[in-house]
């Protein structure tokens, strides 16, 4: 099997249009970022000095819980790849068990969605740097780490479930497309959840991404948050918290970490469930 | 010894009864032809074979293996070269093939041993280290073979192998398929609708919209269902004239006439018929396509091999 996910891996990475289109959402956000966004966000809490540093924190957080879900997706795209050309069927014609050869996809599309993430904290650790913030503790980066593996695989088990349901080329890009376009509202990037109405509050609240990104901006932005809010009432900080994405809270209920983490391990469970009984029956 | 035998073997896609009650067996070490035109179930059959595909009915053994029952058993014995190419374009042609041994292989050493193994057989040493993708088609389809053959099966499975190929690569293709065959003691299975293809099968076997409709060695099939033919070639009108009055079916064009022979030795008599007239003159056997439009009453693709 160890072979077999390293062919996903060395044709994914082999395919630099695709590498390069597999991270295109999260380049499309920072340049957002950079262009417009950012001024607007800081300019939504003018009363608060610098700032620059703390949404910084809060966008890269966002950008992290998002990469993976486009990363993860391209290198499944592999196995559509692979069932439309028909080396599925070369596969299947051969003694190896079904099962890994689906597992071969699941964790090639994990490592890689994983390596990205990776490289996409180091890149936000620096783009943070050059706008004149400071190095996370380490304490902070190994949390971000941790929490980067379950991120990854509820993200690559969701995308891992949606592919099995593909046949078609076509079919799979317009989704591909769909979900990049889709992952920075979702996600609360695009536009701080606060901003929107309460119905689709609810819908990001419900989506697993958004409790990744929601677990990141607690660890990266908690230093931050006690910095920039020392002198400002805890009411506003609260508000601040609720509008901006960093804390969820269902009625007086305010979600703690914990509950993120298996929220997003019951999707995890659900999704890999799902995909694995869907290519079971196709196969 | 039979190593494949099919029964009372159906598949149906919706209303469509793509295989309707096929019976047939192979011989080990035979190669051994399914012919059809496209849509006939020939894809069905080797499919269902190949363990990709579950029948409505039948029962069907490989090796004595039974099918649905010993599939990992079956998988291990056969090779597939498949119509269209499987390889990745963007691994290497060793990367390919050490991805494919591992689907028979556990240890390291065993896959990089049939690895070598492969690529010294079939000689494709020369472009281990470049990408499938830029490979010509001939060169893809010894990789594809070699592929098939890593793990050494007894049985090679050949769907459709030339389609596309050039004459040359055509003629490469199957000296590499004989060589195989003969070295390995290897059962050959190839499905095709290139008919001149069968002319070296031991055994054929012709399919029409799921059923079998005629089988035979290539010479039965011949002499069952085609006439020979002895053809004049000559410009003397009063050659034509004398001719027209023969007793045997003719056919007569501006250059040249053909006899419709009822065996081969009826060709002795028109020759000294023909005595010191200036002719040509060649005699044809019936060929695998009058086989095929005979029983089918369709045409179907030819090919220069």
């Amino acid at each position: 099997m160890f072979i077999l996910t390293t062919r996903v891996i060395k044709l994914f990475f082999r395919d630099r249009i695709a590498v390069f289109f597999s991270l295109l959402s999260s380049f499309i956000i920072i340049v957002l970022y950079i262009i417009f966004l950012g001024h607007t966000y800081t300019s939504s809490i003018s009363q608060i000095q610098d700032t620059s540093q703390l949404m910084n924190q809060w966008v890269m957080a966002g950008i992290l819980a998002s990469s993976s879900v486009s990363t993860t997706i391209s290198t499944f795209s592999i196995m559509v790849d692979d069932r439309i050309k028909a080396v599925e069927k070369d596969f299947l014609a051969s003694p190896i068990h079904r099962n890994k050869i689906m597992l071969s996809y699941y964790v090639a599309g994990l490592l890689v969605g994983y390596v990205l993430s990776l490289l996409t904290f180091l890149f936000a650790q620096i783009y943070i740097l050059l706008n004149g913030g400071t190095w996370f503790h380490f304490s902070t980066i190994i949390k971000i780490i941790l929490a980067l593996v379950v991120i990854v695989v509820m993200n690559g088990s969701m995308m891992f479930c949606i592919t099995s349901f593909f046949k078609s080329h076509h079919a799979f890009s317009t989704a591909v497309t769909l979900i990049g376009t889709l992952i920075g509202f979702m996600t609360g990037i695009y536009i701080p959840i606060g901003s929107l109405p309460a119905s689709l509050q609810w819908v990001i609240k419900l989506f697993p991404t958004s409790h990744g990104a929601v677990l990141l901006r607690q660890i990266m932005m908690e230093t931050s948050l006690v910095e920039t809010f020392q002198n400002i009432p805890h009411s506003f900080l609260e508000h601040f918290e609720e509008s901006f994405g960093i804390v969820y809270s269902f009625g007086q209920m305010k979600l703690t970490p914990l509950f993120h983490i298996i929220y997003l391990f019951i999707f995890i469970l659900l999704f890999l469930g799902i995909g694995i009984y869907v290519i079971k029956r196709m196969h | 010894m039979k190593i494949i035998e099919v029964s009372h073997l159906k598949k149906a896609y919706d209303q469509v009864q793509a295989v309707n009650d096929v019976s047939f067996y192979v011989n080990e070490g035979e190669f051994f032809a399914f012919l059809g035109s496209n849509g006939a179930g020939k894809s069905t059959t080797i499919h269902i074979l190949c363990t990709l595909l579950k029948p409505d009915d039948g029962y069907i053994t490989i090796k004595n293996y039974q099918l649905n029952k010993d599939d990992t058993k079956i998988r291990q014995s056969i090779g597939i070269v498949f119509q269209n190419h499987v390889l990745d374009d963007l691994l290497t042609v060793k990367e390919n093939l050490i991805t494919r041994a591992s689907l028979y292989y556990s240890s390291y050493q065993e896959i990089q041993q049939a690895v070598q193994n492969v690529m010294k057989d079939l000689n494709i040493e020369k472009y281990a280290h470049r990408l499938y993708g830029t490979l010509s088609g001939g060169q893809k389809r010894c990789c594809d073979i070699a592929r098939a053959v890593i793990h050494q099966p007894q049985i090679l499975f050949l769907d459709e192998p030339t389609t596309g190929l050039d004459p040359q690569n055509k003629r490469d293709v199957w000296e590499i398929i004989m060589r195989l065959q003969k070295q390995n003691h290897m059962t050959i299975f190839l499905t095709t609708h290139y008919m001149e293809e069968t002319n070296h099968a031991d055994y054929v076997v012709i399919m029409d919209e799921g059923k079998i409709v005629a089988k035979g060695t290539p010479l039965q099939l011949k002499n069952r269902y085609t006439y020979e033919r002895f053809i004049i070639y000559t410009q003397d009108h009063f050659l034509k004239d004398d001719i027209k009055a023969w007793p045997y079916e003719k056919d007569i064009y501006e250059d040249y006439i053909v006899i419709h022979l009822h065996h081969t030795m009826e060709a002795y008599q028109i020759l000294q018929q023909c005595q010191n007239k200036n002719i040509d003159f060649e005699v044809i056997k019936g060929t695998m396509e009058d086989v095929f439009i005979a029983v089918t009453g369709k045409e179907l693709e030819t090919c220069s091999y």
